[in-house]
């Protein structure tokens, strides 16, 4: 794999560009941008699904570039913080979105073929990935919540116990159960498949999971309640 | 909480996933490898790596409108004179300083210097290069990133139906202005060739990593269990990474 950013190796210092973002270097943001944008993008579309995902990222970008002078923390925290920042104008969509009729975002939308695939293998790589997120999204909220900030915002549980205002140990719990519910959902497909039939083995999996909820693009915070 | 009942073998209808005990989801989160004692158990952890790896798989692409959206307000919205820093004060950073945040969020203007009269001019130049950048992007201009996904609200409500020529935008050069001295960033349609991966997960995972080594970068970890564990399959796991 080479460099991910042109003069920016793999390993991006995120602390570095963060300072400098903080003296107001337009490029020192453009690299925590790049760092961070991907992960919160997939974080947020794991929230309120795919159809609003950019627009609320961007809210939350808005909100980042404006506070990032008043950031406090070090090394890598600055993803934890961005991801507090999305998640809560996530929850703010959210909530706005259910004060109004919603038209179907659920599971149909999620597993549409997307028209950006390039190949077919893209197509099916992204269909997977939809899939993979309405599984974690369709389990108990807190459970979704933790495994979502850990797996696809990366965080470790302390990072994720703070944006969750929880514990880590609850955290590390609520991944446990979480994991062992998608393991036993992934355990259950399988039964009914032949797994050397080499499928698309992430994207036939979660057919269980995926059809276990009905409103799986954005099922663990659309019960949200608590303010944030 | 450690559950190891067993050899978490359940034949009679049910699930065994006793493999996955706290330490192996700690593992599996962390992007490392948990290593089930027999045959099944590792079929069943190759699975959920799997899972997860497709759910980490951040959506390939990057959208350069919309980061040029958040580098106009970061421009907006730092203090004045912090341009002083680094290469941001060559080229025409009064200009630059003026553009608001282009309109966000399903025409959401979110504005914080109103009245400038660039700011309307260079505003509508972005937006210009959003829909520039889209169109010559292709993918974006038919359907965003995702099922569904629609192209930012900003570019297309600003600007109907000119498509201006891709790579000569206004925001481009203005861009590659500011950014003469020095500059360490691709510019914003370089990202649509590279986009961004987000490599730094290895940095942060310093100091907290387990015993299960260093394999975090969730996909190219994830690759690495794939292959060890069920050959073939391996591409399923890491999709998009570092192309």
């Amino acid at each position: 794999m080479g460099p991910v950013f042109e003069g920016v190796g793999p390993e991006v210092d995120l602390e570095t560009a963060v300072a400098g973002a903080q003296r107001g270097d337009e490029a020192a943001f453009r690299v925590v941008y790049r760092a961070v944008q991907p992960q919160l993008l997939q974080y947020v579309r794991s929230l309120v699904g795919p159809v609003d995902a950019e627009d609320v990222a961007s809210e939350a970008w808005l909100q980042i570039a404006r506070d990032l002078p008043n950031f406090r923390g070090a090394g890598d925290s600055v993803r934890g913080w961005a991801a507090r920042i999305a998640r809560n104008r996530a929850l703010d969509h959210i909530r706005a979105r259910a004060r109004r009729p919603v038209s179907g975002a659920g599971v149909d939308e999620l597993v549409q073929l997307p028209d950006r695939a390039d190949t077919a293998g893209e197509a099916l790589d992204a269909v997977a990935t939809d899939r993979a997120l309405a599984a974690i999204a369709a389990l108990p909220r807190e459970q979704a919540e933790a495994v979502l900030l850990r797996v696809v915002m990366g965080l470790d549980s302390t990072s994720a116990a703070r944006v969750l205002g929880k514990r880590a140990g609850s955290v590390r719990m609520a991944t446990h159960r979480g994991l062992r519910r998608l393991a036993e959902l992934l355990e259950q497909d399988a039964a009914f498949r032949d797994p050397a039939g080499d499928a698309d083995h992430v994207g036939v999996a979660f057919s269980a999971a995926a059809s276990a909820s009905s409103a799986a693009s954005a099922p663990a915070p659309a019960s949200a309640s608590e303010a944030v | 909480m450690r559950v190891r009942r067993g050899a978490g073998r359940d034949l009679g209808g049910g699930v065994a996933v006793d493999w996955l005990d706290a330490e192996a989801a700690e593992a599996l989160v962390s992007g490392g490898c948990p290593a089930p004692p027999d045959g099944r158990a590792l079929m069943s952890a190759a699975r959920l790596a799997r899972l997860l790896s497709a759910a980490a798989a951040p959506v390939s692409g990057a959208d350069p409108a919309r980061e040029a959206a958040a580098v106009a307000a970061f421009r907006t919205s730092r203090p004045e004179g912090a341009g002083a820093v680094g290469f941001a004060t060559t080229g025409p950073v009064g200009v630059a300083r003026a553009v608001p945040p282009p309109a966000v969020a399903g025409g959401t203007v979110l504005r914080k210097k109103r009245g400038r009269r660039v700011s309307a001019a260079v505003g509508a130049a972005l937006a210009v290069a959003g829909v520039a950048v889209a169109v010559a992007g292709g993918r974006y201009a038919v359907g965003g990133e995702g099922p569904g996904v629609r192209p930012p609200a900003a570019t297309v409500g600003a600007v109907p139906s000119t498509p201006p020529t891709p790579g000569e935008t206004s925001d481009d050069s203005r861009a590659s202005r500011v950014r003469r001295s020095g500059a360490t960033v691709s510019t914003a349609p370089s990202v649509r060739t590279a986009p961004p991966v987000p490599a730094a997960r290895n940095g942060h995972d310093r100091g907290h990593r387990r015993s299960w080594g260093r394999c975090r970068t969730a996909g190219a970890h994830r690759v690495h269990c794939g292959t060890e564990w069920e050959k073939g399959h391996a591409r399923r796991g890491g999709r998009g990474r570092g192309r």
